[in-house]
């Protein structure tokens, strides 16, 4: 994989992201796994997050608070079901536990080393295969506009 | 999201694969697909129908199904958002992590 090669790929029933960090993967692992750093980047712009508890082992609970920018709470429940530092993480999101938007998906990070960086694939898993797949068809022109406005954020971060 | 959970049972995406197939079908007809008992498939039906994955319209004594076209919208645009959410997060997680390890470096210098 190249340097910040960015790639986004449906697959049957898993979206697949892959990324290359220049980091080592102990770090990545790092901040997956303590809710002072997740807290840092895990909530979309605008967002702040809270933590209620999180137990980082096999079968632990993550119960956190997303709080928008409108004022409104969203409360996600995650469960961790197999973890190996600093190989992966692999968890189950079960909704926000109040059965409205209850998404049993999983979603499976891999770190692997390459030189000093690390390349993270994350794969998620959704129940319906047929979903994706329509998606897949609506996907390929919506995400080519996404990048192309994700590389121009990036190229104006640079020149801050 | 309840479509999402009600597809998260194997016989109800089977349900939802075969009513996709043929447009439309009678409950009858879905049953004869299914080793599972009369009362068991009208369940699954059921669950689809209040998930609004499918939509029920009666004849006579029959119950018709066919796909909900703007249910399935829904969902498509929700796990767009979704990747649309994970790439910025992880747009987000490259900067926090260059950042720290500036930080890092120079704590060691």
């Amino acid at each position: 994989m190249l340097k910040n090669n960015v790639e986004t790929i449906v697959e049957g029933n898993k979206v697949i992201y892959k990324r290359y960090f220049d980091v080592p993967a102990e770090l990545l692992f790092e901040v997956w796994s303590m809710p002072d750093h997740l807290s840092e980047w895990w909530g979309p712009d605008g967002f702040t997050l809270t933590t209620k508890n999180m137990d980082f082992t096999n079968g632990g609970i993550w119960e956190f608070i997303m709080h928008g920018p409108d004022g409104h709470d969203y409360k996600n429940k995650i469960q961790f079901t197999d973890i190996k530092e600093p190989r992966y993480i692999i968890y189950k999101h079960l909704g926000d536990g109040e059965g409205d938007h209850d998404v049993h998906f999983e979603s499976k990070i891999i770190f692997e080393e390459v030189g000093e960086g690390t390349n993270l694939t994350m794969e998620q898993i959704f129940p319906s295969k047929e979903e994706l797949e329509r998606v897949n068809e609506k996907y390929g022109a919506i995400e080519g506009g996404k990048q192309h406005i994700g590389n121009l954020a990036k190229y104006l971060e640079k020149l801050k | 999201m309840n479509a999402f959970a009600a597809l998260a049972d194997d016989t109800r995406r089977e349900i939802v694969r075969l009513v996709a197939k043929n447009g439309e079908l009678t409950s009858t007809e879905i049953g004869q697909n299914f080793k599972i008992t009369p009362p068991a498939i009208s369940h699954h039906l059921k669950v689809l129908k209040s998930a609004k994955v499918l939509n029920m319209k009666k004849e006579a004594q029959k119950r018709i199904y066919s796909l909900n076209g703007s249910s399935i919208n829904e969902m498509e645009d929700w796990i767009l958002d979704i990747i649309d959410l994970w790439n910025r997060r992880l747009d987000k997680l490259d900067r926090y992590v260059m950042k720290i390890k500036k930080e890092r470096a120079r704590v060691k210098k």
